[in-house]
């Protein structure tokens, strides 16, 4: 899987980390099972401390996405539905973000049509996990 | 010596050109540390300015080596090795400053034309991360030399009788951990794909790991040998320590050529993967590159590949990466410390060669040596109108006036203090070696001559 991270950006490496990764899962790029990088690996690709990406992995690890073991290191997990706190924290994120499209001006309809593009290919990735 | 020495400068300095050069030559996009688009890369103005860098770099050389000729008239080692390193270090200085001077210009010229690259991201391939290592020479390369050194270790410990021994065998071993910290370093660099192909990025990477991680796995076999040979053919006769001396010097040179072909080859290589005409990947290295040197205090790495594919170089922006350079200027000090001031003191000093007599004990005495023996010790004293043949030096100085330290002559143990140029040579003959002595004045040698017989003669 290919994916950018920036040190520029208003977003910290690890937040970037984390979405790119939960976006790969869903979009089928990273499949179930799937070896990462190790976290040393992805620390000298980005210059930044170990424990950076450790904490990624773990708070992946945490919400489901990945899996570690001694011998295959860290792989893609299929998460599980969520739990009733994931859920509660799933529709704020949701209503936020829906408020900030609507308050930017965007339609709804154009925000369904977006919606439904990215499921698209959430769908697809959802079929190969 | 100073016909040797004057040709290794002559040739440090058409090296060096080489080499700086290579700067001025377009390799991974980038051009004098600047990291040019494929549109400019071309381009009139870009091209001027590499060509006079090149053209000035070889100007320096040429007037270097003429001027280094003027070597060839010194009389006085101090004033031939003080201008030895002024001219190496004179040349060095200008050669830096003259790269720096067209980096700028370079830089100048694409920030007044809007030429300079928009940073990317990182491009994060999680399979090339993965297999980044997958053409790595293997670590088990080094067992090789680690056998070659133990070998080694043990010969000299038990046959040599080296004075020093243990430092060499110290330095070994600390040059042989350098090659395997080299190499680990290659296997920690990072990916940074160079463009957005992932087959290029890919055959990119795997070729500049396996050039490289081979490179320092090879020259580990061939430093192994290479010091360990002098120690093992000093016990050889004259004759078959100078086919031991060539067999030295053709590895030395093997060595020397094997690198440069290598990374030579390596930069070739990189640069017709990256012909096509994919778009370079610039992750805003060059501020960090703007003196010619890595400075980059938020990177993590000590060591990183330089621009031109030719060397691994420090980060001078870690604290570690300054006191490095700090020893290594205070190396540079010393060596040029110890090789000046006793070469001075040889030959503007009124009595930098002694023979002392106190309390039944003979001292020698000359700059950086010393030697004391106990009177009971010597069987003979003569004196010699000639200097010996077949000298071999060990540790110490032998410069066309003067011979100090310990040698061997004509396979026995010898201690030479010898002004070349003096006559009568004072020979001490002892259970263990012999000495070879003259003061600066031959009047000083046979006063030292006549003291030591006459005490011989009572004992």
């Amino acid at each position: 899987m290919q994916f950018e991270i920036s040190v520029h950006d208003k977003n910290p490496i690890y937040k970037q980390l984390r979405q790119q990764i939960i976006i790969g899962i869903a979009n089928g790029q990273l499949k179930d099972g799937e070896q990462l990088p190790s976290v040393r690996q992805l620390a000298d690709e980005l210059g930044t401390n170990a424990m950076t990406i450790s904490k990624v992995y773990q708070q992946l690890k945490e919400e489901g996405y990945l899996d570690t073991d001694r011998r295959k290191g860290t792989t893609v997990k299929k998460p599980q539905s969520f739990q009733t706190k994931e859920e509660f924290s799933y529709q704020n994120s949701l209503q936020l973000l829906l408020a900030e499209a609507v308050l930017h001006g965007k339609e709804p309809n154009t925000i369904l049509t977006e919606v439904k593009h990215c499921l698209k290919n959430f769908q697809t990735g959802a079929d190969t996990l | 010596m100073k016909l040797i020495m004057t040709l290794i400068l002559i040739c440090v300095f058409i090296l060096a050109a080489f080499s700086a050069g290579l700067s001025g030559k377009l390799h991974n996009n980038i051009l004098l540390e600047n990291t040019l688009p494929k549109t400019r890369q071309i381009d009139p103005a870009v091209l001027a300015i590499a060509k006079s860098y090149r053209k000035m770099l070889w100007l320096l050389a040429t007037i270097f080596s003429l001027a280094s000729l003027a070597l060839f008239f010194t009389s006085y080692d101090s004033l031939f090795l003080i201008l030895f390193w002024s001219f190496l270090l004179l040349f060095f200085s200008a050669n830096y400053f003259c790269e720096l001077h067209f980096i700028k210009k370079l830089t100048e010229l694409l920030t007044q034309n809007n030429w300079q690259l928009e940073t990317d991201p990182f491009l994060i391939d999680t399979e090339l991360i993965k297999e980044k290592n997958r053409r790595l020479f293997p670590w088990q390369g080094f067992l090789l030399s680690f056998l070659i050194l133990i070998f080694g270790t043990w010969y000299v410990l038990l046959y040599s009788i080296l004075s020093g021994k243990e430092l060499l065998i110290g330095a070994n071993w600390l040059i042989f951990m350098f090659f395997i910290f080299s190499w680990y370093t290659i296997a920690r660099l990072p990916v940074r794909p160079v463009t957005n192909n992932q087959t290029i990025n890919r055959k990119f990477t795997d070729v500049t790991r396996h050039y490289w991680s081979k490179l320092f796995v090879i020259s580990s076999w061939l430093i192994s040998l290479l010091l360990f040979l002098p120690i093992i053919t000093s016990r050889l006769s004259a004759a078959q320590a100078i086919i031991g001396m060539l067999i030295f010097i053709s590895f030395i040179l093997f060595l020397l050529f094997y690198s440069f072909i290598t990374l030579f080859h390596l930069r070739k290589k990189q640069d017709q993967l990256l012909e096509k005409k994919e778009r370079p990947r610039y992750y805003g290295d060059d501020p960090y590159w703007r003196y010619g040197v890595y400075i980059n205090p938020n990177d993590s790495r000590l060591f990183v590949l330089d621009r031109k594919g030719l060397n691994l170089t420090i980060n001078l922006g870690k604290t570690a990466g300054k006191i490095l350079l700090g020893i290594c200027g205070l190396l540079i000090t010393a060596a040029i410390f110890f090789t000046v001031i006793p070469a001075y003191r040889l030959d503007f000093t009124a009595d930098p060669l002694t023979a002392s007599i106190q309390n039944k004990t003979v001292s020698f005495q000359a700059p950086f040596f010393s030697k004391k023996i106990a009177t009971q010790q010597i069987r003979s004293v003569e004196l010699i109108d000639q200097v010996p043949q077949s000298i071999k030096k060990e540790t110490g100085f032998a410069t066309d006036n003067y011979f100090i330290g310990n040698f061997s002559v004509k396979g026995d143990n010898a201690i030479l203090l010898l002004d070349r140029n003096q006559r009568p040579i004072m020979v001490v003959h002892t259970n263990n070696e012999t000495i070879y002595y003259t003061a600066k004045q031959p009047r000083q040698t046979l006063s030292s001559y006549q003291k030591l017989s006459s005490l011989i003669d009572k004992d």
